[in-house]
């Protein structure tokens, strides 16, 4: 924190150095209050007791029965849950249900859930948090890589931007991380129809623009529930809600959760959901199916026909089971569609302790109402990037002494709805976004920043290390970087702004091309076609390195190892603006020579559009207030030739030939 | 660890003001502030259990309380924002806090008004949990870049807005 940051800290403390608490909260009173509701527990506790008696009774006869299938993964519900226990009295031959398979499966879960339940209970009671051990890659699955690798060129062009716009025809889409990979959003159009989210995620508002815009229909969210993003694609619409923790929780807690129904379970701890409209007709939005995950949402992708969600799943106060008893699987494996994940779905982390898990589940299109695969990483928290073809979880370890950064990455492959555990591998320093980590050619190219400097790491499929540079620019950090095909070009920053550029053709031997200084730095670096590469960042004070306003940079590329700064715009009535650190808020198309996005300014938000060419350098087409609320950034998106900046619940129209207001709708 | 209400009001003790002053920046207004603040305590006694010492108290609780209004800002979007309760509601609020110091400065209340909700809980903990960003990362479970960069706009706009010279909070520096 710069010194200024510190003294505007110190002013809030100041300015709210009077306020009292009322007399509700004075430390006696929350006593007296704490006394009261130990009381009142105890006292629902016994009748809550009572009630559950004769489902007690249940109970015991089907742990009778199926004293067999207590190792099996899912014996928690089939021994609990009161439905399964009439279905499999019936056929008891249901030990062996799964075949041969099923049965090593569950084997598996058991001892699975047994190295699950310890790594939880390790951090639980503070044991070796830090540290995994640096051995790599158990399970590659080598027919899945060699696949991989041949699909790489074809979807991790990032030239391939220019292919989206003709592609999409006359209409943008969410701007993204992998070419080919969608992702999720708060703002859609199918060239035709906007879907836009409410501020408070309570409802997807449709809206038809022919003819001026009009509310075509609504897709309001589950009750309890709030919408997180959606995402709109042939027909279909698939929204991604979640909510927190139901009451249920406390019944949980008493270790007798299995009576509740799966959905009560689910709804006992954070949870996401997959729902899946029918929006053929978009006036009329029919649902399709939907499943349901533990934890809450983080993020989601679009490949081929399946959607991709992740959710954080923390697990913390479980309960310490009775003596002799078997700790109670409910109370630290997720949940995916009402059943405990398998325990060959769950990947264990290599180090002894962890804290949560990231889940990822895959849901087609076509079967909105299953899931058709999941995995639940263990994990101590982390970031995701999804290429073409592989997850890529990665983790960083700070060390004890906060010295020693080592970022531990993991990577399962995906197909068709499959999701498969594929290695497991470590690089010094962390990792700052996911434009830092690019597969490429089977490979994993990585730049990290450590504590003293950078450095670029070229990982086979495998995750081994084959090829590094070290020791780059000391005393900097990472601020963006972009990987377009053997080419990688970072930018670091701490007073002026190096641009580097590293030649990973020969991924065992990265070079250092070039490195270009200018003052300020780039947070965040897109393809403009051509020979030319955009940045968006902050202009700095090359003396200070004290950050003044937003700066465009157009970098000419044609000659990597001299890459040069050709126009620079330095918008200074922008303090920060939301493209810095959420790409999805960006709009950019170098066929219609578009670059937009909301800015702050001394008056509020705005809506910013420029554009470029090589004569003129950067031009501020639009400067056009945004009048939505709300807590998200404003979108711009365009469907032919009109631009519509969306901000809550109001939206407005504006043509992209004369920059005019051309219409707007409150929804 | 295991703790009667008479250890575990003591600990409260050290943190309440605090506490209450966080949850005060990120919801705005003492009713619902207080609300999340017992709400809290109470979960946080409820699970005492899995507290390991009583050095971790503070920022156990801080994470505890920064979920709990993170859950009622969700509910709040829900409802209605808190600046539209009714007249008479918000004269009976005033007069229930009557005498006692427990809102925000009008100038405080514009200030944080230009922060979105997670620059505000971030500008909360450093600010009342005394977090860095690391830690402050851990417990909104995002990426420690994404919290620096996010406290560094939000710290800009307090800035603009509390030395603001021409605007409503008139202070002038």
């Amino acid at each position: 924190m710069d010194a200024r940051e510190k003294g505007t800290i110190e002013q809030i403390r100041l300015e709210t150095e009077y306020i009292e608490i009322p007399e509700t909260l004075e430390p006696d009173r929350i006593e007296r209050l704490l006394e009261e509701r130990r009381r009142e527990k105890r006292l629902a506790f016994r009748k809550f007791l009572t009630a559950a008696a004769a489902a007690c009774l249940v109970l015991v006869c089907t742990g009778g029965l199926f004293a067999g299938l207590k190792k099996a993964g899912k014996w928690a519900q089939n021994g609990s849950s009161s439905d399964a226990t009439a279905d499999t009295a019936e056929e008891p031959e249901d030990t062996s249900d799964d075949g041969p398979d099923g049965g090593r499966k569950n084997t598996g879960s058991a001892e699975v859930y047994k190295q699950a339940y310890a790594c939880l209970m390790a951090f639980q009671n503070g044991e070796g948090v830090r540290g995994f051990t640096s051995d790599t890659a158990e399970t590659a699955d080598a027919a899945m890589e060699t696949e991989s690798a041949a699909m790489d060129t074809a979807t991790n062009m990032a030239a391939g931007d220019m292919a989206r716009t003709a592609e999409s025809g006359g209409y943008s889409s969410t701007n993204v991380r992998q070419e080919g990979v969608d992702e999720a959003d708060i703002v859609k159009t199918d060239g035709r129809y906007l879907y836009t989210l409410a501020d408070d995620g309570s409802e997807i508002s449709v809206v038809d623009t022919e003819g001026g815009m009009r509310r075509a229909a609504s897709i309001p969210a589950e009750k309890e529930e709030e919408i997180c993003e959606f995402y709109v694609t042939d027909g279909k619409v698939v929204v991604i809600s979640g909510a927190g923790a139901s009451p249920i929780t406390a019944l949980l807690d008493t270790d007798l959760g299995g009576k509740a129904s799966k959905e009560q379970i689910t709804k006992s701890t954070d949870y996401t959901r997959v729902t899946t409209y029918d929006v053929t007709d978009p006036g009329n939005p029919t649902k399709l199916g939907d499943v349901s995950q533990s934890g809450y949402y983080t993020s989601s992708r679009l490949s081929g026909s399946f959607v991709y969600v992740f959710s954080d799943y923390s697990v913390g106060g479980i309960p310490t089971p009775k003596e002799g008893e078997t700790p109670e699987p409910l109370n630290y494996i997720p949940l995916v569609d009402g059943e405990l994940v398998a325990g060959d779905d769950i990947c264990l982390p290599q180090g002894d302790a962890a804290y949560m898990y990231e889940i990822v589940t895959s849901v087609g299109l076509g079967t909105p109402g299953v899931a058709a695969d999941s995995k639940a990483i263990l994990t101590n928290g982390g970031s995701l990037y999804v290429s073409g073809q592989s997850v890529y979880w990665y983790e960083s370890d700070w060390g004890d002494d906060g010295k020693s950064v080592t970022t531990n990455i993991r990577k399962l492959s995906y197909q068709n709805g499959r999701i498969k555990e594929a290695a497991q591998g470590e690089v010094k320093g962390w990792i700052e976004d996911s434009f830092s980590i690019d597969e490429y050619g089977g490979n994993l190219r990585v730049v990290t920043s450590g504590n003293e400097a950078n450095a670029v790491y070229v990982l086979d499929s495998d995750l081994r290390q084959i090829g590094a540079i070290e020791g780059l620019a000391e005393d900097e950090r990472v601020y963006s970087a972009r990987f377009m095909g053997d080419t990688a070009y970072f930018v670091t920053f701490r007073e002026t702004d190096p641009l580097f550029s590293v030649d990973l053709s020969d991924p065992e031997d990265p070079k250092i091309l070039g490195e270009l200084k200018i003052p300020g730095f780039s947070e965040y670096l897109h393809y403009y076609g051509g020979n030319q590469l955009l940045g968006i960042g902050m202009d700095a004070d090359e003396e200070s390195g004290v950050t003044s306003c937003i700066k465009l940079s157009m970098f000419d590329i044609s000659d990597n190892t001299d890459v040069k700064e050709r126009d620079k715009y330095l918008a200074e009535e922008i303090y920060s603006t939301d493209a810095l650190y959420d790409y999805k808020s960006v709009l950019i198309d170098p066929e219609k020579n578009l670059i937009g996005f909301s800015g702050y300014n001394d008056r509020g938000e705005s809506y910013y559009v420029f554009s470029y060419d090589g004569e003129d350098g950067f031009t501020c087409r639009m400067r056009e207030k945004v009048n939505g609320g709300g807590y998200r950034a404003a979108r711009g998106v365009y469907i032919g030739n009109i631009l519509y900046v969306v901000k809550g619940n109001v939206i407005e129209a504006y043509s992209l030939t004369d920059y005019n207001k051309v219409d707007d709708i409150i929804l | 660890m295991k703790c009667d209400a008479k250890e575990f009001a003591g600990m409260y003790g050290q943190v309440c003001r605090d506490l209450y002053r966080y949850a005060l920046c990120v919801l705005k207004n003492p009713h619902d502030a207080e609300d999340a603040v017992s709400e809290a305590v109470l979960n946080a006694y409820e699970h005492i259990s899995s507290l390991r010492s009583r050095d971790s108290f503070r920022s156990w609780i801080f994470t505890i309380l920064a979920n709990t209004c993170r859950r009622k800002l969700k509910r709040a979007g829900r409802e209605q924002s808190v600046e539209d309760i009714g007249e008479v509601f918000a004269a009976q609020e005033a007069r229930r806090y009557e005498g006692q110091q427990c809102d925000l400065s009008i100038d405080l209340k514009h200030a944080l008004a230009e922060l979105s909700r997670e620059e505000q809980m971030i500008v909360g903990l450093s600010v009342f949990g005394g977090y860095r960003s690391r830690e402050i990362a851990q417990m909104l479970r995002m990426k420690d870049g994404t919290v620096r960069s996010k406290r560094s706009r939000a710290l800009m706009k307090m800035n603009l807005a509390l030395n603001d010279t021409s605007g409503i909070a008139g202070k002038g520096n």
